[in-house]
């Protein structure tokens, strides 16, 4: 049967989820590992003519009908998103085994090996993660895989590395059984959080140590022949204790063993992605490139963003990785800490001879960089002290006339936001709402403010500390306020005083009248 | 239940209504519901990671993982709950209201959760953003009856005191510091919706009846045209105080 007879058909797990932007929905299938699709409400609607069996002509002419348009036009642009519907299994063959629903292949209350399964945890198309209790009330995880192309691979590779790691840095094995399509591990369970959330609820001494135990854990995988494979922080979980376990070896190499390797993500180190973007194979994993993705895992978790900005589509975000150099701290709104910020530069240089000889030698440069001495930051103006004077029962709310009232609005959220002052909030929405919501005007270019809050963007992208110090400067010559000045957020005492505040925070800073800030 | 009078919570919310008084002049009854519902809160670091709300929340809830299991986890775009299997929500109008500052949430979270589930609450819910946690209502818990919230608020109270207030504009203070306090939904609306919307309709019948007067004066006199209704003191439900 050609592909123009063959009936299509929506398949019964597509899951939609409507965006902000009219007509836009985000359709995805569950138990799928490919990522959402986001579709226009056009295409939206010709998916639609899928909800019964019909072929690509049938749904064609059907939505061309209902939308007064022209089939062979609609079949021109809708072709290539038919082709990637149907690629990733949202639009299935009628009738073929692939278009039903997807059911766990276990039930709550079962017995796995010696696991009595609780909870589902995740149930994908070719895998299920379960909880489970054991014997004697111990707790496990329940991994079953049935993965007709790549189980017996994933699964081989797994128990390889978790028999090598024995329980040090990873859980350990309880129970196993093979299958041609991979096979069932029972595993002591990790209760953790992935490592990026166990940094979100640490402080900075708490982030610094959480750093240092991941570097250990990948340092003593490494030492026993074992390299992940699939580094990411939901393959490394935080216990209450802080000991840091690694997950999911499907793709670990164990004394040099073949893997296949991941085929995207920002965890990727520079050759992969040179590979990738040349359409090559991807070279071999080894010790060197793991440290890379290991580096941009810890740059994550200490600076509270990646590494490179890859919020661009594939082929600019793999360029990105093969070629970019990781932002400053600075610029993702993290302080800056240069002795760290070097530390994790040389991880993540793209030429991997410029590397550490190891992930342990790099664990010790990271960790002698921790007691560096801060740098030290000019202090802020205490701008709560004087923002009394901006209140009801002051001069500046018995004068202002709706321009003035938006500069005191502006400033007030801004220092509301920079400082998470709560008089400062309350007075905001105040003058907000009696400005109704009005901005001040943006600066002219090259007026002072114009021209530090320019420095100030460069600041933020480069790192460069003489940026920040012209913005200062600018500052500085714009003096403090006192409460006689009348409020103006583009030049004087309290715009000086708003711009200091503003050289705190480089990676947020919001130029007056810029919308969204 | 001792309501504190000259509370820190009574002081703020009368600055608040004195604000929007003078607020009268320029902006109509919705702005001025507006800023008396917001008031109290805190700007959210706008780098704050989204997730970050959601962490503290699982975190605080996994050591009572087995008492939990007996309540429905309910998640919404802005709030995180626990609802008991057995529950009556359309009886749980007395509210508890636990207000500390952002940076003492995660403690304050793990002990909330963990009285919450000792004393069988029967339903309750924390914001599930940053701006949820830095609002002045960020944690709200749900009882059939005035009296168990009482408890239940006096216990919250006992076990938060050493640690800092954020406080709930237009709720009753509940101790000494204003990290606990009490409210109760009328007729399926949120108290303080309830209340904040009768101050704002208040203030601007004051403004209406004399153009000329002063913020202080139309703040008093729309608390006076309140008092039968409500306790415009200690806002606390059900005390009715005259002014």
């Amino acid at each position: 049967m050609s592909v123009d007879q063959l009936r299509y058909v929506l398949h019964p797990d597509v899951e939609q989820v409507p965006m902000d932007s009219p007509g836009e929905v985000l359709v995805a299938r569950r138990g799928s590992r490919v990522p959402p699709q986001l579709l226009s409400g056009d295409a939206m609607a010709l998916l639609a003519c899928f909800r019964e069996p019909a072929t690509l002509v049938e749904a064609v002419l059907a939505y061309s009908r209902s939308a007064g348009v022209d089939p062979l036009a609609t079949l021109d642009e809708a072709f290539g998103v038919l082709v990637a519907l149907t690629r990733s299994d949202v639009l299935v063959v009628a009738d073929a085994a692939s278009s039903n629903a997807l059911h766990a292949r276990h039930q709550v209350g079962d017995l796995v090996g010696p696991a009595r399964l609780t909870e589902p945890v995740r149930v994908l198309t070719d895998s299920e993660v379960w909880r489970a209790a054991l014997p004697g009330g111990g707790r496990a995880v329940v991994k079953v895989v049935a993965d007709e192309g790549h189980g017996a691979g994933l699964v081989t590779r797994e128990l390889a590395a978790l028999e090598r790691l024995s329980g040090l840095v990873a859980p350990r094995l309880v129970w196993t059984e093979r299958t041609p399509a991979g096979g069932t591990l029972v595993l002591e369970e990790v209760d953790g959080d992935p490592a990026d959330l166990a940094a979100l609820a640490a402080d900075d001494a708490g982030r610094d140590l959480l750093a240092a135990r991941v570097l250990d854990a990948y340092a003593d995988a490494h030492a026993l022949g074992v390299l992940h494979g699939d580094v990411h922080p939901g393959n490394v979980l935080v216990e209450a204790d802080g000991h840091v376990a690694l997950i999911d070896f499907g793709l670990a190499r164990v004394d040099g063993s073949a893997a296949p390797r991941t085929a995207g993500g920002e965890y990727l180190d520079p050759q992969a992605a040179d590979a990738l973007l040349r359409d090559e194979p991807s070279p071999p994993l080894d010790a060197t490139a793991e440290q890379y993705s290991v580096a941009v895992l810890v740059f994550t978790l200490l600076a509270g963003a990646p590494p490179l900005d890859l919020e661009c589509e594939r082929t600019e975000a793999l360029r990105r990785i093969a070629t970019g150099r990781p932002r400053p701290f600075v610029g993702v709104g993290a302080p800056p800490r240069p002795a760290v910020e070097r530390a994790l530069r040389r991880a993540l240089a793209v030429d991997p001879s410029r590397r550490y000889r190891s992930v342990r030698t790099f664990r010790d440069a990271l960790t002698r960089a921790f007691h560096a001495p801060p740098v030290p930051i000019p202090p802020t103006p205490d701008l709560t002290a004087v923002l009394g004077c901006l209140d009801t029962d002051g001069d500046t709310w018995a004068t202002a006339d709706g321009d003035r009232a938006a500069h005191v609005a502006w400033l007030l959220e801004r220092v509301a936001t920079l400082t998470g002052d709560a008089l400062a909030h309350d007075l905001a929405l105040l003058w907000s709402a009696r400005c109704s919501h009005a901005s001040p005007p943006a600066p002219r270019p090259g007026t002072p403010v114009a021209r530090a809050h320019h420095a100030l963007a460069t600041h933020a992208s480069t790192g460069g500390p003489a940026a920040l110090r012209r913005a200062r400067a600018v500052a500085d010559r714009m003096g403090v306020p006192s409460p006689d000045e009348p409020v103006d957020v583009l030049a004087g005492g309290w715009a000086g005083a708003l711009l200091r505040l503003e050289c705190a925070h480089p990676a947020v800073a919001a130029q007056p009248g810029a919308r969204g800030a | 239940m001792p309501v504190e009078t000259d509370g820190r919570l009574a002081r703020l919310t009368a600055r608040a209504v004195g604000r929007a008084a003078a607020l009268t002049a320029y902006a109509g009854p919705d702005a001025l519901a507006a800023f008396c519902y917001r008031a109290g809160a805190t700007a959210a670091h706008p780098r704050t990671d989204p997730r970050w709300a959601r962490v503290l929340v699982d975190r605080a809830a996994r050591p009572h993982r087995t008492a939990l299991a007996a309540y429905r986890r309910s998640r919404t775009e802005h709030w995180d709950g626990w609802t008991a299997d057995d529950a009556d929500p359309a009886v749980l109008v007395h509210k508890v209201y636990v207000s500390p500052t952002t940076p003492a949430v995660p403690v304050a979270l793990e002990r909330v959760v963990a009285v919450a589930a000792r004393l069988g609450v029967p339903s309750w819910k924390v914001g599930a953003d940053a701006a949820g946690l830095h609002r002045a209502d960020k944690m709200v818990l749900y009882l059939p009856a005035a009296q168990r919230a009482d408890v239940v608020a006096q216990a919250l109270a006992d076990e938060l005191a050493d640690l800092p207030a954020q406080g709930v504009l237009f709720s009753g203070q509940v101790g000494a510091s204003g990290i606990v306090s009490r409210g109760e939904d009328v007729g399926g609306q949120s108290w303080r919706a309830v209340v904040c919307r009768a101050v704002a309709l208040a203030l601007a019948d004051a403004r209406a009846a004399d153009p000329t007067a002063t913020s202080q004066q139309v703040a008093t006199d729309a608390l006076a045209s309140l008092a039968a209704d409500l306790d415009v003191v200690t806002w606390y439900p059900g005390a009715r105080v005259a002014a």
